[in-house]
């Protein structure tokens, strides 16, 4: 009798126990599943792609991006039939874009007629506070595809998307002057010959700043080397150098690496002077030197900033494909 | 009495055992070998190779074996095995490369060694391995290169030809079956023995050498020109006696006078040995004449057509091919009999079928002939001589009857003819035309984004810069560029146009109908002073090329020139090109047959 009571009281306490356990894991469990909520809920709210009012647009490489609709083209065209290739280009850069001109390249009209082969668009903001996610353009190209030469089974084809366009890139920051070379004890800003950047909201960008100083007179001469490459993904042509200023005080800055004579391999260009380079599809990256006389002996803190116009090209390949 | 007994020893022959060595082994063989093989080789090289040459090369290599059994004490007959059975393949397999029949002459080699092996304990093995060494030479000398060019359808380069044509084989023979002492001077043992290492090594190389890429070639003759190898062709050269290199080396110094030149002198004279045994030796024309001379002449623009040759390629797009063919069914009476004098009354009923997917509308003659020997009888059609044939698959029986009144008799050769007229066949071919651009670079970024995107291959790269036809009966190649083969086209040079027509069936084109290259379609037009037949043409006759493997019709080339629109472009442009030939075509296909004739009882 007492075996059968200790037998029945232990297994009473494993029922209680194992209740107790199952109690004990369902409110373990509601509070995980509580928190992952809270969790979930902040993480939505913080995740929101709107820039707040500080956001800085001109920062990191940004260009005009591309990408085909889906079934615009289908991936299969059947011969006597209409298709449309249609293009989004998103300027995500942070300068607008000017006469957007975009091409399809490439494709034998005997088997896929298009009734455009080019469109141009005047204009393309870039992205800013009041535009944060930049303009978007749809590039239609309707065509119809023709019959199969005999009985093949099929034709593939591939073409070419080409845009070029214009835009700026402007660069800007605080640089520190110190004309006295030989002055140790200054206890102003300390000077920085070399500086690096990480891009400027554009596909062109200033990637370094070697800053010379050479004692002169009262004050000094200063001399910035401003190294500015292609990081896109297509290719840069002429770049201009536009205002290049010290503080308020402008700049005499010239393109070094010119040929003498302005002449460039494969042709002449009379756009190209001091003030200009052209980027060759070997060498996308060039230098432009500013100096300056400075007035003030101690050493002061002051903003470089320069403003550049491009030229800019972009090419993709892609396919298509007639059956019958 | 020493001295006696080692003047004695010393004057005696010692019989040795190793090819390389052999101690003592009389001299007088091998001695003969290299003047006889010298005097072979001067005389091959100044009136070249023939039937005489190669008896006294076998009759040397019979000298060598004999040369080696010298050598070898017990079981010499074992030595003339490799020979045997090397005859039996050169001159009654005719040096056959069927994997069937080499296997079998392999098996039968290895049983015979086997057996013999057997029967003298192993001491067969030797003699037939040395056996071996006097049939390669021989090989070496009249028929390596013949089996190059003939059986294997390689075409050696001018280095490797030399290599070969140019070394007295048999003296280098001879000079490795020398004794090993040869003379009391050591210097002169070592030198023979030093090139008996040469030798071996040369022998080991040469046999090798024509797997090596860098000595074989497409080209077969020194005349630059055949776009494609022609087994045939090649086979039909290698007969022929042209000038040795050497040869025409020593005539450019001492004949010509050519000094400053030698190599364009002889390229030159081996040019013109080859054209003129050409026409010497091939259409048997009698040389110093004037037709001689107009033989050759005419052989040489053959030559520069080939030169400017196009090729062509199946279309990949496109896999259903068009055929015809006989074919001989269950109820075709193969062999028969009847009595003697009675007369024969049998009908041979064969399938005339063609693969005809692209639907074409075929107007078909057929004929018939019994053929025996040299004699033929036409036969009679009777299910209809003319008939119009249309549909993707057609399959009609055609009766040949013998004529009444022929009374056959015994085995004949039944040709079936099929006269196909009216045939159409289109080729496509791409170019790109790209704009002016004064930027080196960047041209040549363009060029390179248009080969891969359109000549890189595959179904989205082109496949190729060739043109393209589907796999038919017969096709027209073409192409046009600056240079021509360059799918790629600049501004500002006028561009070369050549085309051919190509039979790639089983039967022979036999007329060209007409031909049209469709290049006016862009706007580029045969410039003045050119032929513009080469973009059109009618009533063409096919010459009946029997050294050719393959029929090839050479058309006109000419020079065209851009249009306007295509100089002044922004951007590059890809255009495909098509071209037409129609043509009639003959198949004929042999069936034997038998005819038994009994006595009436």
């Amino acid at each position: 009798m007492n075996w059968l009571m200790r037998r029945g009281r232990m297994r009473g306490h494993f029922v209680v126990w194992g209740l107790l356990k199952i109690n004990l894991w369902k409110m373990n469990l509601v509070r995980g599943f509580f928190l992952v909520g809270v969790l979930v809920f902040i993480a939505g709210c913080g995740s929101s792609e709107l820039p707040n009012a500080t956001h800085n647009f001109k920062e990191g490489i940004s260009e005009l991006q591309f990408q085909v609709l889906p079934n615009a083209p289908p991936d299969r065209i059947y011969q006597g039939s209409g298709f449309k290739i249609i293009l989004e280009g998103e300027n995500r850069a942070a300068y607008d874009l000017q006469q957007v001109d975009v091409k399809v390249v490439g494709l034998d009209q005997k088997y896929f007629a298009l009734s455009n082969t080019e469109q141009t668009v005047p204009q393309l903001m870039g992205r800013s506070l009041a535009n944060p996610l930049g303009d978007k353009e749809y590039f239609e190209f309707s065509g119809v595809a023709n019959q199969l030469f005999e009985n093949a089974n099929e034709y593939g084809a591939n073409y070419f998307v080409k845009a070029s366009y214009r835009s700026k890139m402007d660069f800007a920051d605080t640089i520190c002057l110190n004309p006295n070379l030989y002055d140790v004890y200054d206890s102003g800003c300390k000077v920085e010959t070399r500086k690096s950047y990480g891009g400027q909201g554009a596909p062109l960008a200033v990637t370094d700043i070697e800053e010379i100083m050479y004692p002169s007179g009262a004050g000094g001469e200063a001399e910035f080397r401003i190294h500015i490459a292609n990081r896109g993904q297509g290719r840069v042509g002429v770049v201009t150098v536009g205002k290049a200023q010290l503080g308020n005080e402008e700049l005499t800055c010239e393109f070094k690496g010119q040929p003498s004579n302005g002449l460039l391999p494969g042709g002449e260009d009379t756009r190209i002077t001091l003030k200009t380079v052209r980027f060759t599809e070997n060498v996308q990256e060039g230098v432009l030197v500013c100096k300056t006389f400075l007035k003030d002996s101690r050493s002061y803190t002051t903003t470089l900033s320069a403003d550049f116009g491009y030229e800019y090209e972009w090419k993709r390949q892609f396919s298509l494909r007639l059956v019958r | 009495m020493a001295q006696q007994a080692e003047d004695t020893k010393s004057s005696e022959p010692v019989r040795g055992s190793s090819v390389a060595s052999g101690e003592g082994v009389s001299r007088s063989v091998p001695l003969v070998i290299i003047f006889l093989g010298l005097g072979l080789f001067v005389w091959k090289m100044f009136y070249g190779p023939s039937l005489s040459t190669a008896v006294v090369s076998f009759l040397l290599c019979l000298l060598g074996t004999w040369a080696l059994a010298e050598k070898i004490e017990k079981k010499k007959m074992a030595l003339f095995v490799p020979l045997l059975l090397f005859s039996i393949w050169y001159f009654l397999f005719n040096r056959t490369v069927d994997p069937t029949n080499l296997l079998y002459l392999v098996l039968v080699f290895g049983v015979l060694s086997v057996i013999l092996g057997f029967f003298t304990h192993g001491e067969s093995v030797q003699p037939e391995l040395y056996g071996l060494l006097p049939v390669v030479f021989f090989f070496l000398d009249i028929g390596l290169l013949e089996f190059l060019k003939g059986q294997l359808g390689l075409v050696p380069t001018p280095l490797l030809t030399a290599l070969i044509q140019d070394i007295p084989w048999w003296v280098l023979f001879g000079v490795l079956t020398l004794p090993g002492k040869v003379s009391e001077k050591e210097g002169v043992n070592f030198a023979i023995d030093a090139f008996r290492i040469f030798a071996i090594l040369y022998v080991v190389f040469v046999l090798v050498a024509p797997t090596l890429p860098a000595m074989t070639l497409g080209k077969d003759s020194v005349i630059p020109g055949v776009g494609q190898l022609q087994q045939a062709q090649a086979a039909e050269r290698a007969k022929l006696h042209t000038e040795s290199s050497f040869v025409s080396s020593v005539k450019c110094v001492f004949v010509d006078g050519t000094y400053d030149n030698i190599p364009g002198c002889v390229a030159e004279r081996q040019k013109q040995v080859e054209l003129g045994a050409i026409c010497e030796q091939e259409r048997k024309i009698q040389p110093d004449t004037p037709a001689f001379e107009k033989c050759k002449e005419d052989e040489q623009k053959r030559k520069e057509r080939e030169l400017l040759s196009v090729s062509g390629v199946n279309d990949p797009t496109i896999s259903k091919p068009t055929t015809i063919m006989f074919v001989q069914g269950n109820y075709f009476p193969k062999s028969m009999v009847k009595m003697k004098g009675q007369p024969l009354k049998v009908s041979y009923p064969v399938e005339f079928k063609v693969d005809n997917p692209r639907k074409q509308e075929i107007a078909a003659s057929f004929s018939c002939k019994f053929v025996q020997g040299q004699s033929e009888i036409m036969g009679e059609i009777t299910s209809g001589v003319e008939q119009k044939l249309a549909g993707e698959t057609i399959s009609k029986t055609v009766v040949c009857q013998p004529p009444v009144g022929i009374d056959l008799q015994g085995n004949y050769n039944l040709m079936y003819m099929a006269e196909l007229r009216g045939l159409t066949s289109r080729s496509r071919l791409q170019r790109v035309f790209i704009p002016v651009i004064k930027d080196v670079q960047a041209e040549a970024v363009m060029i390179k984004d248009i080969e891969q995107a359109h000549f890189g291959g595959g179904i989205f790269g082109g496949g190729n810069a060739v043109s393209q036809a589907p796999p038919d009966l017969a096709r027209i190649n073409f192409a046009f560029g600056n240079p021509l083969e360059n799918p790629i086209i600049k501004p500002g040079n006028d561009l070369i146009v050549s085309s051919s027509i190509e039979n790639t069936g089983n039967g022979k084109i036999t007329r060209i109908l007409e031909y049209q290259l469709k290049l006016g379609d862009a706007g580029l037009s045969v410039v003045s002073g050119s032929d513009a037949s080469c973009l059109q043409g009618a009533g063409l006759e096919v010459p009946d090329q029997k050294m050719l493997g393959k029929q090839t019709v050479y058309l006109p080339t000419c020079f065209v020139a851009l249009p306007k629109a295509l100089q002044e472009l922004k951007e590059y442009e890809l255009r495909e090109f098509e071209a037409e030939v129609r043509y009639d075509y003959m198949l004929t296909q042999t069936f034997p047959i038998q005819v038994n004739v009994v006595a009436t009882t």
